[in-house]
This record gives structure tokens, C-alpha cells and sequence, in this order.
């Protein structure tokens, strides 16, 4: 498909057209006009040659014998303007012609009767005659313009060239240029406009279009643009209160569940009760987790120091860690690790990472997040039966669990962080420890293949 | 100690009510916005445990009515949302703590009584953990064992722990803390000065114990025999 027409090329067309229908009716005036005053200039020129020739061959020692062209040439005559011939007044005899065509156009009668002056012949052709008396008979100058028909063709084409088109080239290039110029400069906000919607991010719900330098006629289409944003924008808080109110609407069900469990006496039932209902509330939080990381895919994430964000996930994970017998460690460096990463999606990812590396753990046994500057790399590793080959692939599969697995998960945790890190430009990786264990890792993008 | 419930989810109202009862409180329960704003205008409760989503109201718009009355009540707030999500939302709203739903009893019924023994303002005032107390002031610290003023140093990371007593204070904010202590920055201080801390209490027989938690913090919790884990 070719790109669509601009704006400027439309207008320039349109100019173009204008231009000539207005141009081409005044060139034709003017051209009458020229071609009238150009008839008498051209007969006044018939005479004068004729005049030129009829006194040069009047004078003595000139006869019919000695007649020249190369005299004629000397006194001034174009011969390639002009077509010439010289009769003898009596018989019609020609003594010299430039033309044979010339001399049958002047008539016996017109021969005899005519001295000097000018008539039309067939075909608008325009001859000057003039009469020269010489003692052995009178002789008739004959001059014409030529009588090949084109002389009108080699007129206009001059006047083409020289008169008619540099003019109307001047007039089309100020136009064109002018058609440019001006689409450039008024057109130039809408960059500035296009520029800003460019950089409008989902969950970006504050940037709308500027209207000040808009042009009139797009001024409408500006505002339209950001009345739908605004429409837009509604639509998203519906949907981000909506999510919000699924959250509140899954989790109180499960929660009023749970009370009601706690009020029953000690027993069996109980038990089974509690370990149900925690991985109805386990599932539905890694569902909504799952859906609003699916939701904010934002393709330019700010950049997030990883230190400072994983110690505070991990200040909130050690309590429970430690009422549960583990215990949690990092190992970071002093300086910055910058990601562009989403905060939320990256502490929902780590969060799981560590959840599923305590629940694999023994009890006494540490949970190690290292975070490495090169890479980065961020490690998860645990002290537990580590990983069997044939489970690796499957990993990071949504649902996906271990056959046999005992803990109440619903496999939803690595598929979550495999998304996070998707979103993130991080590769999922895990592996075994060579003494036990497995490790679980975020890499970066510069990190070499391993 | 009298409680507010405000939850409009009639099933979770009366298991919490009953539940909470078992354990000796007086709970009042309402489930619309403007009950609980008259509520807590004529009872002064000692704690609220608010649900956000009201179905006539927004529960953060009530917690901060309620701290710009000055209301000293107790708020806990019980969330649908996320644990990341409540700890930047609820509590910048002036919430004491937050428990997401759904939630174990027990957790609920220790989050309580932390909040009900923590002094209105850490200020000024005496922080307990187990048989511990330290005055703030004067830096005396007291258990079993006997009692001891605390050096400067100690007294703030002493503080700083007891504020929460079971959460993990950062690296980060105990070493911003101790700052202004310009006699010795060296990387080894917040180590040194939480050894000579830790040898103190035990010679006091205070029944707790300050965990490190590497690369990330410090807690500080009770090692009370038959503890109910929160």
C-alpha cells in the first residue's frame, strides 16, 4: 500500500490546477493580442526589404546578369527570413527565385497593374511587391515571409519559450513553495501533538493533547481525541475498581470460611478444614496476582533499585519464615542494582520465589536470595530435595505441579514469575545446587548464555 | 476493652463477633459507613477493625476522618487487597496495622493485643515486650533480672525494635538512626552496638531474644516457653 497522500501534495495539486485554468485563457488573450501587432510589424518588415532590394538594383551597372545574393546579404537582409524572387514586369519571366512556390502566387494581373505595396496570396501568405524601372524593361521585387505555413508554429513557440512559460514557471514555483511553507508552519503543532500520544502508557492517565498553535480545523479533532482519552480513562478505573472489588469479593467469602473454622472445637475435621480453606485463599490470591500482572503489561517500566526492594519483601517474609523454623538471608551488594521493572509485579514474583523455596525447605534450613550487579542476576536457593530432571521443562507452567508434591499450592506461583519475568526482560532459570538444594534465578539480559 | 467491627459481610461478621468474644472482648458490629461514623462518635472504642469496601463508603475515607478528629482509637484495617498494595495504601491513611483477608484467628487475636498494649506514641513512654520494659526516656531498661540505663546508642536500636516488637527493622533505617552518633561510623557499629545490647538483656534474664536476619535486619521477639506462633 502507498503511504496516503500529504496534506501538502493535495494542496500543491490543487494550486497547480488552479494556476493554470486562470493562466491558460489570459496566455491565449495575450497571444491574439501579440499575433495582430506582430502582423503589422512583419509587413512593415516585407517593405522595407523590398524597399532595400528595389533601391539596389535601381542603381546603374545593375542588371538582371549581375543579380547577387550575397549583395543582398551584404546590405543587411536575413535570406534565411525572408523568400525572395525578382519577375519581369512584362512576361512573367522569373529572373531569381529563392522559392518556386513564390512566384506563381503573384498574378499576371497583379504584375502589371501593381507597383509597390502589399497583398495576401492564398494561405494568409503576406508578399511586398515593388516595382523597379530599368531601361531594358521593368523588373518586380517580390519578398515574402515565406510561404511553408509554420511561420505562425516558430512565432508561438518563441514566444512560448521566452514569453509565456518562464513566467507562468515563476508563478507555479512561488505558489508551490508558498502551499509548502505554510502546511510545514501550521502543521507543525500537530508533531508536537503526535509526539505526546506517542508517549501515552497504559495506566498513564493524566496526558491529554494541547490545543494551543492547533490549526481551527483540527481543533475539533483534538478534542475529540481527548474526550475519548477521558472516556477511556472512566473505563479503566471502572475496570482497576472492578478488579479490586473481585479481590474483596473472592477473599471475604474465604475469610468468613476461615472465622467460622477457628470458632469449632479442636479435632480431625478441623484440621483438614483449616489446610482446605488456606489453599482456597492461597489460590485465589496467585489468581488475582496473575490477573493484574497480566493487566499492567507496561512496556516502559521504571527503573527499581532491586536491594532496597527485595530487603523490604524480605523484612515482611522473615516473621512467618521464623515461627515456621527457616530463616532467610541476603546477600547484596552496597551500590544500586537498577531493572526496569514494575515493583509490584517484581515483589509478587520474588515473594512466590521465596514462598516456594520455604515451603521445600527442611526445618533449620536457610532460604538464600543473592543479588548479583552483573546481569543482574537475582538467586533463590533453598536447602530442600532440589528439583527431579524430568519436572525442569514444566517448571513454569501455569497449574503445573509436581506429581506427588504435598504442599497445597495450585501451581500457579513459577508461572506468575515466569510472566513477571517476561514482562521484565528477565530469563526464568532453575537448577539444582551441587550439594542439595535448588536454585531458582532472574537473569538478565547481559548475562551470557550459559 | 470494647471493639467496633465494621464489616459488611454478614457470614464474617458473626464468626469474628463470636470468635472474638471467646477471647473476652465486647464487639459491637456494624455494617454500613454511617453506622460506624455514629458509632465512633458516641462510644469511645478502643480499637476498630474496619473492613474498606463498605457498600455505602470507602473505609479509608473513614480512617481519615477519624485521625483528623485526632481520634486516638486503634485502627486495624481488614483488606481484600494485597499485602504490597495495603502496606503503601491503609496505612499512609493512618491505619495501626492491616491483616489481609482471609486470616487465621489467631493472627487476628495477636495483632489485637499488640495493638492494644502499644502506647498511644512511642514517645515518651514505656515499651513492653514479655517480662521487657524500657522507658524511653530515661532509658531504663527493666526485666527479671534486675534493670539497667541503656547507652544512647543502644537505647535507640533497643527502641527502634520494641516499636514493633516481632517485626523486622531494616538495616537501612537502624544505620540512618544511629547517624547521628558522628563518635565512630564505622561499618561494624550497628554489630557492635546490638552485641553489647544483646549481653545486656540476657544478663537481665529479659525472656527475649534479637534475631539477625542477614543482609536484611533485626527483630526482636519473645522466647516465652509454648508461645503461640503469630
Amino acid at each position: 500500500m502507498s503511504p496516503p497522500a500529504t496534506l501538502r501534495h493535495r494542496l500543491q495539486i490543487k494550486l497547480a490546477v488552479v494556476i493554470l485554468l486562470a493562466y491558460l485563457p489570459l496566455a491565449g488573450l495575450y497571444l491574439a493580442s501579440e499575433w495582430r501587432g506582430e502582423g503589422q510589424r512583419r509587413d512593415r518588415d516585407l517593405l522595407q526589404v523590398a524597399g532595400t532590394i528595389g533601391a539596389a538594383f535601381r542603381g546603374e551597372g545593375h542588371t538582371v546578369e549581375t543579380l547577387d545574393i550575397a549583395d543582398w546579404i551584404a546590405a543587411g537582409i536575413d535570406t534565411h527570413e525572408y523568400e525572395l524572387a525578382i519577375l519581369d514586369v512584362e512576361d512573367g519571366r522569373i529572373l531569381l527565385t529563392t522559392d518556386s512556390a513564390l512566384p506563381p502566387m503573384v498574378s499576371a494581373e497583379i504584375r502589371r497593374t501593381l507597383s509597390d505595396g502589399l497583398i495576401t496570396a492564398e494561405g494568409e501568405t503576406r508578399i511586398a511587391l515593388r516595382r523597379v524601372e530599368k531601361p531594358e524593361g521593368d523588373l518586380l521585387v517580390v519578398v515574402s515571409h515565406g510561404i511553408d505555413g509554420d511561420l505562425f508554429r516558430r512565432w508561438l513557440t518563441q514566444e512560448l519559450a521566452f514569453e509565456l512559460l518562464p513566467v507562468l514557471v515563476a508563478i507555479l514555483a512561488a505558489a508551490l513553495g508558498a502551499a509548502r511553507w505554510s502546511v510545514r508552519h501550521d502543521l507543525a503543532p500537530l508533531a508536537r501533538l503526535s509526539a505526546i500520544a506517542d508517549a501515552i502508557r497504559p495506566g498513564d492517565r493524566h496526558t491529554r493533547l494541547e490545543s494551543a498553535r492547533v490549526p481551527g480545523e483540527v481543533l475539533p479533532l483534538v478534542t475529540a481525541i481527548n474526550a475519548a482519552l477521558d472516556r477511556v480513562d472512566a473505563a479503566y478505573l471502572r475496570q482497576r475498581r472492578l478488579s479490586a472489588d473481585a479481590a474483596h469479593e473472592l477473599r471475604t467469602p474465604v475469610a468468613a470460611l476461615q472465622a467460622m473454622i477457628d470458632g469449632l472445637p479442636p479435632g480431625v475435621a478441623r484440621t483438614d478444614l483449616e489446610q482446605g480453606v488456606r489453599r482456597v485463599g492461597r489460590l485465589i490470591g496467585q489468581l488475582l496476582d496473575k490477573a493484574r500482572i497480566e493487566a499492567q503489561d507496561n512496556p516502559q517500566p521504571p527503573l527499581v533499585d532491586l536491594v532496597p526492594l527485595t530487603r523490604d519483601l524480605l523484612a515482611e517474609l522473615a516473621p512467618a519464615a521464623l515461627a515456621m523454623g527457616r530463616d532467610l538471608a541476603l546477600i547484596a551488594p552496597d551500590v544500586p542494582v537498577l531493572w526496569p521493572v514494575d515493583p509490584l509485579a517484581m515483589t509478587i514474583a520474588l515473594r512466590n520465589l521465596v514462598d516456594n523455596a520455604l515451603g521445600f525447605s527442611p526445618v533449620g534450613g536457610v532460604v538464600e536470595i543473592e543479588i548479583r550487579p552483573a546481569g543482574p542476576e537475582i538467586h533463590v536457593r533453598d536447602q530442600g530435595p532440589g528439583i527431579a530432571s524430568q519436572d525442569l521443562p514444566r517448571l513454569f507452567d501455569p497449574f503445573w505441579r509436581a506429581p506427588g508434591q504435598g504442599r497445597a499450592g495450585a501451581g500457579l506461583g513459577l508461572a506468575i514469575v515466569a510472566e513477571v519475568a517476561r514482562q521484565a526482560g528477565l530469563r526464568p532459570c532453575a537448577v539444582n545446587r551441587p550439594n542439595g538444594g535448588a536454585d531458582f534465578a532472574l537473569l538478565g539480559s547481559d548475562t551470557p548464555e550459559a | 476493652m470494647r471493639l467496633l467491627l465494621v464489616e459488611d459481610d454478614a457470614a464474617l461478621a458473626e464468626a469474628l463477633r463470636q470468635n472474638l468474644r471467646g477471647d473476652g472482648y465486647v464487639v459491637d458490629h456494624v455494617a454500613r459507613y454511617g453506622e460506624a461514623e455514629a458509632a465512633l462518635m458516641i462510644v469511645p472504642y478502643d480499637l476498630v477493625l474496619l473492613d474498606l469496601g463498605l457498600p455505602d463508603g470507602d473505609g479509608r475515607d473513614l480512617l481519615r476522618d477519624l485521625r483528623r478528629r485526632r481520634c486516638k482509637t486503634k485502627v486495624l484495617v481488614l483488606t481484600a487487597r494485597d499485602h504490597v498494595e495495603a502496606r503503601v495504601g491503609g496505612l499512609d491513611d493512618g491505619a495501626d496495622d492491616y491483616l489481609v483477608k482471609p486470616f487465621a484467628q489467631a493472627e487476628l487475636a495477636a495483632r489485637i493485643r499488640a495493638l492494644l498494649r502499644r502506647p498511644d506514641d512511642s514517645r515518651g513512654r514505656i515499651l513492653r515486650c514479655g517480662t521487657l520494659s524500657l522507658d524511653t526516656v530515661t532509658g531504663e531498661v527493666s526485666a527479671p533480672g534486675g534493670s539497667a540505663v541503656l547507652p544512647p546508642k543502644e537505647r535507640v536500636i533497643l527502641t527502634a525494635l520494641l516499636i514493633r516488637p516481632g517485626g523486622v527493622v531494616t538495616r537501612d533505617r537502624l544505620d540512618s538512626q544511629l547517624y547521628g552518633f558522628a563518635d565512630e561510623i564505622e561499618s561494624n557499629a550497628l554489630e557492635a552496638a546490638i552485641s553489647r545490647l544483646r549481653l545486656r538483656l540476657s544478663g537481665l534474664k529479659a525472656a527475649v531474644e534479637i534475631r539477625a536476619i542477614r543482609g536484611v535486619g533485626y527483630l526482636l521477639r519473645e522466647i516465652a516457653a509454648g508461645r503461640a506462633a503469630p
